[in-house]
């Protein structure tokens, strides 16, 4: 009795390179058990699924032997020269789109779908939006990025956003209880003392 | 015979103010007669329906009255909150104008209004603190400063932004010439800068401070926020901290101390090749939250554990003359030279 594999390819492609074998999807090819068990090549591929393997037990025929009595002359066996191996190929094929006609077939179709009412509402929210840039340019408040110098912050570029254009309200003068203390603090000597410095550096 | 009394000259009282805008107090600070004044408010504030305005007119407590409620603003919002037993509302978060206060805007207007006074000369300078860039959040400190500039501005002054730390260095290292790191540990947030003769080498701000502390240190004993302020505002020694809530909060006050000062490793080590210290500086630390008790020998136990390792050498570290001040002192020094200017 002898084991023989059956292997057949699932994938789209395989190639089993130590069977020597070029699959494609369907495809089924028999190798023997040991030559099947030895191949590290279909070890991976059956692992990821690549192919499937059936072994199968077949029967030896068993004949007489053939009595000889001229001596055959031993036939040599033609070996064919092995095509070089070749790896699947993978087509990679380059999907283009084209943006900007896409951009105006749906542009068409959204224009087909139009009528006077959503045209009308259309140019009204982009007369409000204009009115809206408008308003905003005619604030006076612009506040700029921060960057540290010498105590003072101050702006490096401009970042446009909304402060409102009148925060105290008149109707809000209120007395309110402050706590206030009076010191001798060191603030007239730190003044002194700043003073003198700026002096110096500008003397340099 | 007696001596002729000569006319004692007018006593040339400099111009200018300065104006530190914090989580928990407004200060404001200017140079009269006597010596420096200040002005504090607690930057607080609570709404009351309409009908409690007859209350407040017995009580005297003044409040602004709107179409449907009444605004109760500074410490007198925190006594009312205590009394009705409700949280005050604060219009800054984390040390920037709170965006989820719609009110914030007009609270801060009436507030500083009250702190700033009239100005002494028109147009007279005012120089008020902007806290620098956090940089462990993403908040933003460009709309926060336009506000202040609009507010102050409408308060008839000039404004001018300054940055907090830095008004810690000018108000205190007059001495090493303007060279230091000020540290100010605030409310919402705790600001850093270092100053090399009046040139910032570094500054920047970090989103941990009292708040940060009370917060973690209430989730970790199952209290809240407010009860553990209340408890750390009543007075307790960070060196010798007694019970559970007090041992959680010198926890958060340590990691809060650390994590500033890994920062500043940090952020001096990403600028050290720009340039040079020829000589030891100090370390001047500020703020409300300085204000706990054994808060310095605290601060300098966990800065000798890293001494070795920092990479600036240190002189001393101090806290400033008057932490809750210094700031508004700092920035005012700035507004003089404004204009002397």
């Amino acid at each position: 009795m002898m084991v023989e594999a059956q292997i057949i390819c699932t994938c789209v492609s395989i190639w089993i390179a130590d069977l020597n074998l070029d699959m494609k999807k369907g495809q089924a090819a028999i190798v023997s058990e040991t030559a099947a068990k030895n191949s590290k090549d279909l070890a991976q591929a059956r692992k990821n699924g690549g192919v499937q393997v059936t072994y199968i037990e077949r029967f030896k025929e068993l004949r007489s032997p053939v009595e000889q009595s001229t001596p055959v002359k031993p036939v040599q066996k033609m070996v064919l020269p092995q095509p070089p191996p070749t790896k699947p190929q993978v087509r990679v094929e380059k999907i283009s789109l084209d943006e900007d006609a896409l951009a105006d077939k749906v542009a068409a179709r959204m224009n087909a779908m139009r009528d006077n009412s959503t045209n009308d509402l259309i140019s009204s929210l982009i007369a409000k939006v204009e009115q809206m840039q408008n308003s905003l340019k005619e604030r006076p408040q612009i506040v700029r990025e921060i960057v540290g110098s010498g105590g003072k912050v101050e702006t490096k570029e401009d970042v446009p956003m909304f402060i409102p254009e009148k925060i105290m309200g008149k109707d809000r003068d209120i007395d309110l209880e402050i706590e206030e203390t009076t010191s001798e603090g060191t603030v007239d000597e730190a003044s002194e003392a700043l003073r003198a410095l700026r002096k110096k550096k500008q003397e340099k | 015979m007696t001596e002729e009394k000569k006319p004692v000259p007018p006593v040339a009282v400099p111009f200018g103010i300065g104006l530190d805008i914090g989580t928990m107090n407004i200060v404001s600070a200017r140079r009269g007669k006597d010596g420096v004044q200040s002005k504090r408010m607690r930057d607080v504030f609570i709404d009351l329906p309409i009908t409690a305005k007859r209350m407040l007119n017995y009580s005297k407590t003044s409040f602004v009255a709107r179409e449907k409620d009444v605004l109760i603003l500074g410490d007198a919002a925190l006594e009312t909150a205590n009394v009705f037993g409700t949280k005050p509302r604060r219009p800054l978060s984390n040390g920037i104008i709170s965006a989820s206060e719609v009110d914030s805007l007009e609270i801060l207007g009436i507030l500083i209004k009250n702190v700033l006074g009239e100005p002494r000369t028109p147009k007279e300078h005012c120089y008020f603190s902007v806290p620098a860039a956090p940089i462990d959040s993403d908040q933003d400190i460009i709309y926060h400063k336009g506000v202040f500039e609009k507010i102050v501005s409408e308060c008839g002054y000039t404004p001018h932004a300054g940055n907090e730390a830095m008004g810690i260095i000018y108000a205190e290292t007059a001495k090493e010439g303007f060279s230091g790191i000020g540290i100010s540990f605030g409310s919402g947030m705790t600001n850093v800068a270092m100053s090399i003769n009046t040139l910032e080498g570094l500054t920047f701000s970090v989103a941990r401070g009292g708040d940060w502390i009370d917060a973690g240190a209430a989730s970790s004993v199952g209290q809240t926020s407010s009860r553990i302020c209340a408890m750390k505002e009543k007075g307790f020694d960070l060196m010798k901290p007694l019970g559970r809530d007090q041992e959680a909060l010198a926890f958060y006050y340590k990691s809060a101390i650390d994590y500033a000062l890994d920062k500043i490793e940090e952020k001096f080590k990403s600028i050290q090749s720009k340039f040079s210290l020829s000589k030891p500086i100090p370390i001047v630390v500020s703020g409300g939250t300085s204000l706990a008790g054994g808060f310095m020998e605290f601060f300098n136990n966990v800065f000798e554990k890293r001494r070795d390792s920092f990479p600036i050498e240190i002189s001393d570290i101090r806290q400033a003359q008057e932490p809750l001040n210094a700031v508004a002192y700092g920035l005012l020094i700035q507004a003089i030279q404004e204009h002397e200017d």
